[in-house]
């Protein structure tokens, strides 16, 4: 039954589709010539047609928090693909390494024992693993077998195996270090700490995760990094530039580390802003690449622990006060008695070095 | 950046970073056709909220394969469509229907005046819709809603395009037939239509 109005809102409808061929769109001039009553009709289903519904925005919101529910409830999945080891290899080194620090102040040779626990498990093909490590007071830079440049502080360990690059680039790091990450889209590269693991292509960051301290802490300097906090699995935040995450490796830690107690409560993750140096371009979180010795107004109990690892000694604070003084400074090079002496011209405490001890009292 | 770019991009950062913000505005940019779509099938609002649900659960499932996906949108309306017709098949026993679900499919930012159409005529518009076939009713959202084209629309449905092409027309033809052939006293308004 193809009467003209037919063929005409069949036209119509193919015209307001944009499927319609020149020649169909000329046959439509042409009806629309011949029926010149369907022409307001016309009109009038455009109007209707190029009206879209109004997308129900708090719906959506509320739909979507409801779906995350579902969705961390329905995945049975490890969260992070490219774990692949089963349940058991996953869970065990997490463990040793979690109870190792949690003991807190962990040698770094300990933590080659764990190293070694992996390579000893029988059940699994044994990879070669690869050990980058910087004693206290000593610093290094690597390069990974991908064209990653890595700088590694004092007292870190860095660790990969022989699989390194094949599919992905997986490393292990203890410490700190800051990374310069070689572009390559189809092998990402990963970095397990104790309390975060980073997803990132090609970038820069600085990532500081020593054991012993109270937060793992992520500076993204260029590009982009996604973090997935271990013991929050169902937190993933993913970084912008000049974006520095910082994660509490356990709320009692800091405590068992010396901080005070009365401290505020720290939130578990936060997210600030990189800190540039005062009329520089280098930055607080990386100026220790540079062979900068920077505080941004930081407590002298934490203060003391950078000074262990810089200058490979042990500081003592003797008064409990003392150790919640901050201090902002940078030194570029110096002695560690000339960082003690400007650190008491300022805090007005005294101090004694002997050999490879610091003691600070009031 | 069009809507197809602009989907590619979070498809490139959900399968590359497992991006859970792209996730979010993928949700976010989608979730609203997407319900309407499942809703045309399964008549339920909650159950079109959970097919919604299951689908952006699937896609996070395979985001690792997500660079094969050639046309991300097309991928979800199918799974969509998939998934509800799944619900039916199980809970066709206790299927209810609700019309109210449907009564804002021309609900836009224009009121009817705007449209220059009376309360009485957008009623009748609205009721043509509901009177659609399901399967007329859903290619034709497609089409109107999403500006998806034919042969998309036809992946989706699992129909020939020139099935969809007669599907559109039909839709149009019986919303035309609810349409006034003049406006009574606006007919003079109509001179602001132009038909060149």
């Amino acid at each position: 039954m193809n009467t003209a109005p037919d063929r005409l809102w069949t036209l119509v409808s193919l015209q307001l589709a944009g499927e319609a061929s020149q020649e169909e769109l000329s046959e439509l001039n042409g009806l629309l010539k011949a029926f010149p009553e369907a022409v307001f009709q016309a009109e009038m289903m455009k109007e209707l047609w190029l009206q879209k519904p109004k997308p129900n925005k708090v719906q959506a919101e509320d739909a979507f928090s409801k779906h995350l529910q579902r969705l961390s409830t329905h995945l049975s999945e490890p969260v992070l693909q490219y774990e692949v080891a089963d349940p058991e290899e996953l869970e065990t080194p997490v463990r040793s390494l979690r109870t190792w620090w949690w003991i807190g102040g962990v040698a770094a040779s300990l933590m080659l024992a764990v190293g070694m626990f992996f390579q000893l498990r029988p059940a699994r093909k044994a990879p070669q693993q690869n050990v980058v490590s910087t004693r206290p007071g000593s610093k290094s830079k690597v390069e990974l077998p991908d064209g990653t440049v890595v700088w590694l502080n004092s007292g870190s360990r860095l660790v990969y195996d022989d699989a390194f690059n094949t599919t992905l680039r997986e490393v292990k790091l203890i410490g700190e270090a800051y990374f310069e990450v070689a572009k390559d889209k189809t092998k990402p590269f990963i970095i397990h700490t104790q309390t975060v693991d980073l997803k990132v292509l090609g970038t820069a960051f600085n990532l500081r995760a020593y054991p012993d301290e109270a937060t793992t802490e992520t500076a993204l300097i260029h590009g982009s990094v996604e973090v997935q906090v271990l013991h929050n699995p169902d937190k993933k935040i993913v970084l912008k530039p000049s974006e520095k995450l910082v994660v509490q490796n356990k709320p009692d830690l800091k405590e068992a580390a010396g901080g005070a107690a009365t401290a505020l409560p720290q939130p578990m993750i936060s997210i600030s802003k990189v800190h540039p140096l005062e009329r520089d371009s280098t930055l607080y979180e990386t100026s220790w690449v540079s062979n900068k010795l920077a505080f941004d107004n930081e407590s002298l109990v934490t203060i003391a622990q950078r000074l262990e690892r810089w200058y490979d000694v042990t500081v003592f604070i003797t008064n409990e006060e003392l150790k919640q003084t901050t201090y902002t400074a940078v030194f570029e090079g110096e002695q560690l008695e000339e960082v003690m002496n400007a650190l008491q011209l300022s805090g007005g405490f005294n101090y004694s070095i002997n050999r490879k001890e610091v003691r600070i009292s009031p | 950046m069009n809507e197809l770019d602009r989907i590619a991009d979070l498809q490139h950062r959900i399968a590359i970073l497992e991006d859970m913000r792209a996730y979010q505005e993928l949700y976010h940019l989608l979730f609203d056709r997407l319900y309407r779509f499942s809703f045309s099938f399964v008549k339920s609002r909650e159950a079109a909220e959970e097919i919604v649900s299951d689908v952006f659960i699937k896609l996070w499932q395979i985001r690792s394969d997500l660079k094969k996906v050639v046309a991300l949108k097309v991928y979800l309306y199918t799974i969509t469509r998939n998934f509800s017709i799944n619900y039916i098949t199980r809970h066709y026993k206790h299927q209810v229907v609700s019309l109210d679900g449907m009564e804002d499919l021309f609900v836009a930012s224009a009121s009817p005046e705007e449209l220059a159409i009376s309360a009485e005529m957008y009623q009748k518009v609205q009721a043509a819709i509901r009177d659609l076939p399901p399967q007329c009713r859903a290619i034709f959202q497609l089409v109107r809603e999403d500006g998806l084209k034919y042969k998309d629309v036809a992946a989706i449905m699992d129909v020939s395009v020139l099935t969809v092409r007669n599907q559109v027309a039909i839709a149009t033809k019986k919303l035309a037939a609810a349409l006034p052939a003049t406006l009574g006293k606006r007919i003079a308004d109509s001179a602001r239509f132009s038909h060149s």
